[in-house]
């Protein structure tokens, strides 16, 4: 006897180029997710350059419009940057209290950024500095170095 | 005339959208569009429209452009747009005969267009 | 999909198939219950007005996720264009895809009307059906010029400021109309403000509200009936 099917040709067909389209779409689920996280059109560039050195001793100057601070003193020039360690809020420099201040939850740290009070875990972060030929800094953002880093000379 | 369940149109919208992924998919693939000259190139004198536009630019050569960009516009556009009504008085065959006339004159311009300027899309 | 076990199980096309307990899903609740035999025929229409749809669909997504990394603007849309075709993953790929769909729209509007017009579909009651297709036909137009205009090319800016002049041929109204559509194009570039947001939120939209009476006038009329 012969055996009547179920399902029609065109609907077999149809259900698989589903599971086609199915899978087509799983596969393309990557590529979305990677063009949406891309930020190639958002670079910023790790180093600040600087054309002088600050003077000795004077107190924390900020190198316009980066929260990157230099200081000199004998052993050296070194960079902090103005990141509260808590959460990442633009900390501001008190110099009549020789404080740091972050005003987003009230960490405060001392003049050499170490944290004094409030919830910030560690010291504000110090970054690499070099001193080229002509005398002009480069600051490397991506750097981290120890609070007791100095300068490097380059060429 | 045969009523059938929306199912069956379903299914051949389901292939529809399955043959129009694969064929623009494969034509965005082949092959991409200019980006043009960028604002910090040397002049470039030519300016440039969607291929479309091309019967309007070619009739800009020719004729001011109020009659080719105002004028010529308007008029095709309102005799579209009042097709129905002027059916009405010319009957069934003299319409498609109109429309016939008015697509046979946008494709002569836009070919005349095409020839005239090195045409990049 | 349910399907009614009959002694010879085939499902032929020329028979009426009772409705009775086939589930409806969303999709198919946005169609009409039943649809003539004639209509689906591919020479009866070449399913241009779907194909219109189609491509307007596609636009839309493609365009919303494009719209995640291009910056319009006198100085930054070529640039992210630029990025988009080269640096980001996939970007030219979406690129490209979005161009292709504008292009086949412009192409199946065009073929439709005349298809409309070859079927005589537009005669009574149908003609505030037809304006509205027209009116279609005029938006898909803009679309695809203002997408032109935001590629931010030297093309765009010549033809940014040809189309301003234009509009400011126009007595009385010129200048101002020759705002709110193009906004103040530099001369190399077309891509402003005021073009981005038509093209991506104002034509659409009124393109989708005309769409859906479109469609629904369709069958309110009886539904496609070509000759």
């Amino acid at each position: 006897m012969k055996q009547s099917w179920y399902y029609t040709r065109r609907e077999i067909l149809l259900r698989l180029s589903w599971v086609g389209v199915i899978t087509a779409g799983a596969m393309a689920l990557g590529p979305l997710f990677q063009y949406l996280a891309s930020d190639e059109d958002q670079v910023q560039s790790p180093i600040v350059s600087v054309k002088k050195q600050p003077e000795m001793d004077n107190p924390w100057e900020n190198v316009p419009s980066t929260r990157v601070w230099l200081k000199r003193d004998q052993a050296g020039v070194m960079a902090l940057v103005a990141s509260c360690t808590h959460l990442g809020c633009e900390v501001r420099y008190h110099p009549e209290k020789k404080q740091w201040e972050c005003p987003c939850h009230g960490s405060i740290f001392d003049e050499e950024g170490r944290p004094i009070s409030g919830p910030a875990p560690r010291a504000l972060p110090r970054v690499a500095v070099e001193i080229k030929q002509d005398g002009s800094l480069l600051i490397q953002m991506n750097e981290q170095v120890r609070i007791d880093e100095r300068a490097k000379k380059r060429g | 005339m045969k009523r059938l369940p929306i199912r069956i149109l379903i299914e051949k919208e389901e292939l529809a959208i399955l043959l129009y992924m694969a064929l623009s998919l494969l034509l965005a693939l082949a092959i991409g569009p200019e980006v043009g000259t960028s604002g910090q190139a040397p002049l470039v004198g030519q300016a440039a429209a969607p291929w479309i536009f091309g019967p309007v630019q070619f009739l800009l050569f020719y004729f001011s452009p109020w009659i080719s960009a105002i004028f010529f516009p308007v008029i095709f556009i309102l005799t579209l747009a009042f097709l129905p009504w002027i059916n009405a008085f010319i009957g069934d065959r003299m319409t498609r005969v109109l429309i016939a006339i008015l697509s046979g004159t946008i494709l002569i311009l836009l070919i005349g267009f095409m020839f005239k300027e090195q045409v990049t899309l | 999909m349910n399907v009614p076990k009959k002694e010879d199980n085939s499902l032929k096309q020329t028979e009426i198939i009772q409705n009775k307990g086939e589930r409806t899903t969303f999709i198919s609740h946005i169609h009409p219950r039943f649809v003539s035999e004639a209509a689906l025929k591919f020479v009866s229409t070449f399913c241009l007005g779907g194909l219109s749809a189609l491509s307007f669909l596609v636009l839309a997504i493609t365009g919303v996720l494009l719209m995640f990394h291009y910056q319009p603007g006198e100085n930054s849309a070529f640039s992210s264009l630029l990025n988009l075709s080269s640096v980001i993953p996939y970007g030219a790929i979406l690129r490209n895809w979005h161009y292709w769909s504008g292009q086949i729209m412009v192409i199946s509007v065009s073929m439709h009307m005349i298809r409309v017009v070859w079927t005589h579909s537009y005669k009574p009651p149908k003609q505030l059906n037809w304006l509205v297709g027209i009116g279609l036909l005029l938006l898909t137009l803009f679309m695809d010029f203002t997408g032109y205009l935001l590629r931010g090319s030297q093309e765009s800016g010549a033809a940014a400021n040809v189309a301003v002049h234009l509009s400011q041929l126009i007595p009385m109204m010129g200048q101002p109309i020759a705002q709110i559509f193009f906004g103040k194009p530099s001369p190399l570039s077309g891509s402003t403000l005021m073009v981005y947001v038509w093209h991506c939120v104002g034509l659409p939209v009124i393109a989708l509200g005309l769409q859906l009476y479109h469609f629904w006038r369709v069958r309110r009329d009886g539904g496609v009936r070509p000759l």
